[in-house]
């Protein structure tokens, strides 16, 4: 069991979301950064769709209640557990009744903890992600508060067939070895930089953008957007405002995320993950698939630029980057696997991101560009 | 039967359907929903009132157009054929009621009883989960949705947004005008598929005001 000490502004169970229920009006949701919720999956032995929690500006503290093994990725922050510096991107243990506390970004906005056999919610629609809105699925449909207890499920996959467990000395309830006290290498970090790059968000034309006055779509691939303060997990509203030539009225159609939205008033809204599945604003553009991860991570304030980018470079930046981190989450997988083999448990060395990315293939993760 | 196809992006397409009589449109978007409800390529297909979102997974190459040539026409006395027809209990309590039958000139009385008089058909689902957007309601019932919309709208309202009806599934923001409360949940992740409502569904409105419990929603012939 995890306990919620503080929750921070907003935490919540999530996971890679729903799929194929936009019919009935539900979006597919999950966690915002998709990236960072399958590598600390990986890290902690997990696969990709097991239960996380989702974190908002840090803040948070946990306390956990047995043994666990854990990892945090997306936004980078300072971990703190009892008196111990932690490190993200990394797997790490913590003993029970130890606290892990949470500092505040120094980037990014929304960080991912995983713990070794996923948040214990019950499955609903096929996902365990919580829907705040509708208030269904995750933790009782909600987002976290303080006292709440999370059941820590039991590992999947490798870890929990008897031969693996018996080799390695793991505890398939735990990620623990009984003797040592903690199995998982916690030596090895990533790099993660590569998954954020600091460039201008890569963006597809929308059919409205043609619309647009010449000076605003000049000024949307050549000025600096601010990301405003009504924000929320939906979508980001921006600074300064985008006029049409003439005014546009449309009927609701279905909608996905990612799509740049400009109502009426100008104030453009570049909608995230928890997007609504209908809406009937103009559409002037859409943001690539590779960057969506990058929009979990934006926060009030942060400098926002555009570029143009045709659907076939899209679709090869994305592919890249799904191989990249595809090729990662089976790296980690199999250098603990290899450790169990050879050094049953005991992590001694200490195998550098270097090695790591080596792991994962150099080419396809250090870089990002078109 | 010919479509134009919408960019969303790099991987998902808005298809509306072009020749077509307003009143086929619907039909014909959601027999082609149907028809590629089994297409393993398509991660997701959304019929909409006007239009169908069809996504798949970056990973994988797809013609829009050429997947939707593929599709016949189907008759569209077949597809009504199957549109099952349902009544919703409505208690006509909303705090709109009164200055909405003002606006549209009627006694509140007669903004009810027309109200429950309309064939109403779901045009799609979105917005919220559940959330469907009910149409058929003539111009003179149609009421531009309010200009500031309103931080809490209790879940299970319904109200009234330009020519469509709603029935908010949970407590939500909203800009429309609530006449009435409806008792029957709108959706419920236990059950599959989780959504009372579907589109293309027919529907009939039963003022339960005066009784005490408007519980719930019936099938009708």
């Amino acid at each position: 069991m995890l306990e919620v000490l503080s929750a921070g502004p907003q935490a919540s169970v999530q996971d890679l979301g729903w799929r194929g229920w936009r019919d009935q009006g539900l979006n597919d949701a999950g966690a915002l950064d998709q990236a960072a919720l399958r590598l600390a999956n990986a890290l902690v032995g997990n696969p990709a769709r097991a239960a996380v929690i989702e974190i908002t500006w840090g803040g948070a503290a946990f306390r956990a209640l047995s043994p666990l093994t854990m990892a945090v990725t997306g936004a980078q922050l300072k971990l703190e557990c009892d008196g111990r510096l932690l490190h993200c991107n990394q797997a790490f243990a913590i003993a029970a009744g130890q606290v892990l506390r949470f500092g505040t970004p120094l980037r990014g906005a929304r960080c991912i903890l995983a713990v070794h056999g996923g948040i214990d919610v019950p499955m609903q629609l096929g996902a365990r992600a919580t829907q705040l809105k509708a208030g269904f699925g995750g933790f009782q449909g909600r987002a976290l508060r303080r006292g709440d207890c999370l059941p820590i499920g039991v590992a999947e996959g490798v870890w929990a067939e008897p031969g693996f467990a018996r080799s390695t000395g793991l505890t398939r309830k735990t990620g623990l070895t009984r003797k040592t006290g903690f199995a998982l290498p916690t030596g090895f970090s990533l790099d993660t930089q590569w998954l954020y790059p600091a460039k201008p968000l890569r963006i597809l034309v929308g059919s409205h953008a043609s619309a647009l006055s010449p000076d605003s779509l000049l000024a949307l691939s050549t000025q600096q957007f601010t990301v405003s303060l009504r924000s929320d997990r939906m979508g980001l509203r921006m600074a300064p405002a985008l006029y049409f030539e003439h005014t546009l009225d449309l009927s609701s159609e279905p909608l996905l995320p990612g799509t740049l939205q400009l109502p009426p008033g100008g104030e453009p809204i570049l909608l995230t993950r928890d997007c609504q599945s209908t809406g009937g604003y103009p559409r002037i553009a859409h943001v690539a698939r590779a960057d969506w991860d990058r929009l979990a991570q934006l926060r009030p304030g942060d400098p926002l630029h555009f570029c143009w980018i045709e659907p076939e470079a899209a679709r090869a930046l994305a592919l890249r980057r799904e191989a990249a981190i595809a090729q990662l989450e089976q790296a980690i997988h199999a250098r603990y696997a290899r450790s169990f083999a050879t050094g049953a448990g005991r992590f001694a060395a200490q195998p550098s991101a270097a090695a790591a990315t080596r792991d994962a293939g150099a080419s396809g993760i250090a870089h990002d560009h078109p | 039967m010919r479509w134009t196809i919408e960019n969303l992006g790099e991987c998902a397409w808005l298809a509306k359907p072009v020749d077509l009589p307003p009143e086929q449109t619907l039909a014909q978007i959601l027999a082609a929903a149907q028809a590629l409800g089994g297409e393993p390529r398509l991660r997701t297909v959304h019929a909409g009132a006007h239009s169908l979102l069809l996504e798949c997974d970056v990973g994988q190459t797809l013609d829009p157009l050429a997947l939707l040539a593929q599709l016949g026409v189907l008759a569209p006395a077949q597809l009504d054929a199957r549109r099952p027809g349902r009544t919703l209990e409505v208690c006509f309590d909303g705090i709109d009621l009164e200055e909405v039958a003002g606006k549209l000139g009627l006694a509140s009385g007669a903004l009810r009883a027309a109200l429950c008089a309309t064939d109403l058909e779901v045009a799609m689902l979105g917005f919220l989960p559940g959330f469907a957007y009910l149409r058929g309601l003539p111009p003179s019932l149609s009421l531009p949705r309010r200009s500031e919309p309103r931080a809490r709208v209790p879940g299970g309202s319904l109200a009234l947004g330009g020519s469509y009806l709603g029935v908010y599934p949970c407590a939500a923001p909203g800009g429309w005008h609530l006449l009435g409360s409806v008792a029957a949940p709108m959706f419920d992740p236990c059950r599959s598929p989780p959504a009372t409502l579907s589109a293309g569904m027919r529907l009939r409105l039963v003022d339960r005001t005066d009784t005490h419990t408007p519980d719930g929603i019936a099938s009708y012939a």
